[in-house]
């Protein structure tokens, strides 16, 4: 039984442990969904093979293969703008500033769809060409790429950073109630005069790594408003002036992104439960 | 009105004294010396002992799987496998997979569309060149085999 529950704690570790350097790896929550997306990209990345293969050996075959690479690129990617627009407009219960900032990033995110929809009406003209020519082929893809650089993947990237940050939120708001169940077990333990001096302190800890976590993701969050609120970031740059320290300080120490800045909160959540885990050894001693 | 009677009396001689009545009279007739066994009653009190027996036995044999199997005491909120299950499912990490999956797919796209589109560098592919490295590192093997088995015919 003793060991039993040594290898429960330990599986447990290790899991809290591990997403520190691969968090997706371990949290990997595959759906039906998820693997038809993998087989659209899995599809793409074998054209890219076969493209790859054709152009080398220069075979008769080579034009053909890059249409086809070129139309499955675009087909991925629409269904990719697709798949976050839906997730975009299923936003609920948002302050008034961000139900404007969704309205028009569902709005941005129709006009992408529409474009690619364009490219691809513009692949299947050139396929349809007697007189297929790499020249047009190189056109059409050189235009799509630049167009995703400068106009898709900062919207794609934005809208991702949002959803990383009320996600992390969410998550706070899980280890904040999880701290209140066991803070009212001690209570519990307190009234049957069992000595909780070592779980209070404990349990501290873990506050603190959740306390952290939120002033973490506050600053995310200020970040994300900063960097896409037109208006506020206006605001910014109209009232303050930064000091001549504050601008070495930007110049010596790369700025985090959004992104750097939730994966540092979630980490701190993870610590929290690591301690939880702690807790929960020390708890079993107690009760023996 | 005869036939009722002589009916009620054939019913009432077919009356007999019960079992205990028969043996409490019989004790009052008989000495105190002399003694006279009840075997059912005998028998009843062995049934008991047995039966207590046979419980204690079972008592014992249901209460080993349950001690030794009953969980050790511990706190709801503290219980390892609901921290393990809420780990699993915290929020933050089914968006960064989600997350993964996305830049995987956006880079994916990236490459099809720049090696679509690019027809100066035909023969530069890294996985191309990769791909006939390892090929070479394999023929590479298989020639140092060679020159070992010629260098044993040798000796």
């Amino acid at each position: 039984m003793k060991t039993f529950n040594y290898i429960t704690v330990a599986l447990c570790a290790v899991i809290v442990t591990l997403p520190i350097s691969k968090p997706s790896h371990i949290f990997a929550a595959e759906s039906t969904t998820q693997n038809v997306q993998q087989t659209a990209v899995d599809s793409v990345k074998e054209a890219i093979s076969n493209l790859v293969s054709a152009k080398d050996e220069k075979k008769q075959i080579e034009t053909p293969v890059r249409i086809d690479t070129l139309k499955k690129a675009v087909s991925l990617a629409i269904n990719e703008a697709k798949d976050l627009r839906i997730k975009l407009i299923g936003l609920e219960d948002l302050s008034d500033s961000y139900e404007a900032w969704k309205t028009q990033k569902s709005l941005d995110m129709k006009e992408m769809i529409d474009t690619l929809d364009l490219f691809k009406k513009e692949i299947a003209k050139i396929e349809k060409d007697e007189e297929i020519t790499d020249a047009k082929i190189k056109e059409i893809g050189e235009k799509i790429k630049s167009w995703r650089e400068t106009t898709y993947l900062p919207l794609s990237n934005e809208i991702q950073d949002y959803f990383l940050v009320i996600e992390e939120y969410k998550t706070i708001d899980t280890a904040q109630n999880r701290s209140g169940k066991i803070e009212a077990d001690i209570i519990k333990l307190d009234k049957r005069k069992k000595n909780t001096t070592d779980l209070k302190k404990l349990l501290g800890d873990a506050n603190s790594e959740i306390e952290a976590a939120n002033k973490i993701n506050d600053e995310a969050k200020t970040l994300f408003e900063d960097s896409y609120f037109p208006t506020k970031k206006e605001a910014i740059v109209t009232t303050t002036t930064p000091k001549i320290s504050e601008e070495i300080d930007t110049v010596s120490i790369p700025k985090k992104s959004v992104r750097d800045l939730v994966k540092d909160s979630s980490n701190k959540v993870r610590n929290s439960y690591k301690i939880f885990i702690e807790m929960s050894n020390l708890v079993r001693k107690l009760l023996k | 009105m005869h036939e009722h009677i002589i009916k009620q009396l054939k019913n009432l001689q077919l009356i007999e004294p019960d079992n205990g009545y028969v043996l409490r009279t019989r004790n009052l007739f008989v000495p105190a010396s002399i003694s006279i066994t009840t075997p059912s009653r005998t028998f009843s009190i062995l049934n008991w002992q047995y039966a207590s027996a046979f419980a204690l036995i079972l008592v014992c044999v249901l209460a080993v799987p349950y001690f030794a199997l009953t969980p050790e005491e511990t706190l709801a909120s503290l219980d390892t496998a609901v921290l393990t299950s809420e780990i699993y499912s915290l929020p933050i990490n089914v968006q960064l997979e989600e997350l993964k999956y996305n830049e995987t797919a956006q880079d994916t796209i990236t490459n099809a569309v720049s090696e679509a589109s690019n027809t100066d560098t035909n023969h530069l592919d890294a996985s191309l060149i990769m791909k006939e490295g390892e090929n070479i590192d394999n023929k590479q093997e298989v020639d140092t085999n060679v020159d070992d088995l010629l260098n044993q015919v040798l000796q």
